[in-house]
């Protein structure tokens, strides 16, 4: 896929196991490839790509939809690790955030809270929140920590077609480097995220969503950060 | 400053094996003839018991493949048992208006009988063997599940 303009791809594997009817362990690793052309800057246009970093989740779920219940909780702890470079550039290395890795672990608490409004599911009111704490990479750089919660509502037909709209807000401190923050970086976001899932047959899945910016207070005056995304995703269960 | 950014996600999920489990004992009031029957009454025999509703939509094709797998098998050594969940029973009987069945069916609005099996899906079916030990689970389903799973009996059968 040819990226046009300031743009980033991020391609994402990951898989769940049902440990049991509560414990689900989650594994995600991606790939990331960057993409900034800088006006008059000497430097021109940057690119970077590689495999970005992984996470490893454990969830619990004390409750879940059911045929017989309406109500689904699930709570995580995951860890975030590095998996690829942080050093891309060569010689003057690109900036952190053009980096497909950040070099740091990080800690990620989440939930997920689900409710249905009546027995096959055809409506139903998701919400999630996580925190992550981020680390110092080996140049002393962390990215700040950040907090996202998400809320929507889901319909489907209960046969082959779902649609959701969810609002996500998002906010993220100031990095830092050797604990100075660095300026233009942190600030909050507010989106809406539409989304439409195909359920091809009992095994496989297609979802797209979007991600419409609604409302910005960035940190500092001149800040990259996404102007909209668009997502495609492919599940397989067995 | 804007950046685009396009995510493509790949998802895999994957659930543990069914291991042999022994099933919840239950009884209740079959639809097709207003007896009492339960669990128990077919101590011996191979059983497949499935969960369904008026609103799964795979269900209005699993209904009728269960009563033509149960007419090649024949209830000699097995017994089919159907289990609907709907909240409101009424629309499980008007759902049955549909089909011409003659296997035991059971109305569980409360989940008295689902809850203990772990229904998270429907539908979703248990094959107990003569010994009373649940030895597969089968979720969803598609036309033509019901000629493997038919096989799957008849090996049971001949064991």
């Amino acid at each position: 896929m040819k990226l046009a303009g300031n743009a980033a791809l991020s391609q994402v594997i990951s898989g769940s196991y049902g440990l049991s009817d509560h414990w689900t362990l989650s594994a995600l690793i991606s790939h990331v490839e960057h993409k900034r052309s800088i006006g008059q800057s000497f430097f021109g246009e940057q690119r970077s790509s590689g495999i970005g970093d992984s996470v490893i989740m454990v969830r619990y779920s004390p409750f879940y939809i059911t045929p017989f219940t309406r109500n689904e909780l699930s709570l995580g702890l995951g860890l975030r690790f590095p998996t690829g470079d942080n050093d891309a550039g060569g010689v003057i290395a690109l900036s952190e955030d053009m980096q497909p890795g950040t070099g740091a672990n990080g800690t990620i608490l989440w939930g997920n809270f689900s409710h249905s409004f009546n027995q096959p599911g055809t409506w139903q009111l998701h919400s999630s929140l996580n925190y992550m704490f981020n680390e110092d990479n080996d140049r002393k750089y962390s990215f700040g920590d950040q907090f996202n919660f998400a809320t929507g509502l889901s319909w489907h037909n209960s046969n082959k077609l779902g649609l959701s709209g969810t609002l996500r807000y998002r906010w993220a401190d100031a990095d830092e480097r050797s604990q100075f923050e660095i300026p233009n970086s942190g600030g909050q976001w507010l989106d809406f995220v539409p989304a439409m899932q195909y359920t091809v047959n009992d095994k496989l899945g297609i979802s797209l969503s979007g991600r419409i910016p609604l409302k910005r207070e960035l940190e500092g005056i001149i800040q990259f950060t996404t102007s909209y995304s668009y997502a495609l995703a492919f599940s397989y269960a067995y | 400053m804007p950046i685009k950014t396009r995510y493509l996600t790949l998802v895999l999920f994957i659930s543990p094996l069914l291991n042999a489990a022994e099933p919840a004992p239950f009884s209740g009031v079959d639809f097709q003839t207003g007896e009492n029957i339960s669990l128990r009454d077919y101590s011996g025999k191979v059983i497949f018991l499935d969960f369904w509703a008026s609103w799964c939509p795979p269900c209005i094709e699993s209904l009728p493949a269960w009563e033509s797998m149960r007419k090649n098998i024949g209830t000699d050594q097995f017994e089919l048992i159907a289990v609907n969940v709907d909240e409101n029973p009424e629309d499980g009987e008007e759902f049955l208006d549909r089909f011409s069945l003659s296997y035991p069916i059971l109305f569980d609005p409360e989940g008295e009988i689902g809850i203990p099996y772990g229904i998270r899906s429907l539908p979703t079916s248990y094959l107990i063997d003569s010994n009373g030990q649940i030895v597969e689970e089968f979720r969803s389903f598609n036309t033509g599940d019901e000629i493997q799973i038919q096989s799957t009996i008849e090996a049971l059968l001949q064991k």
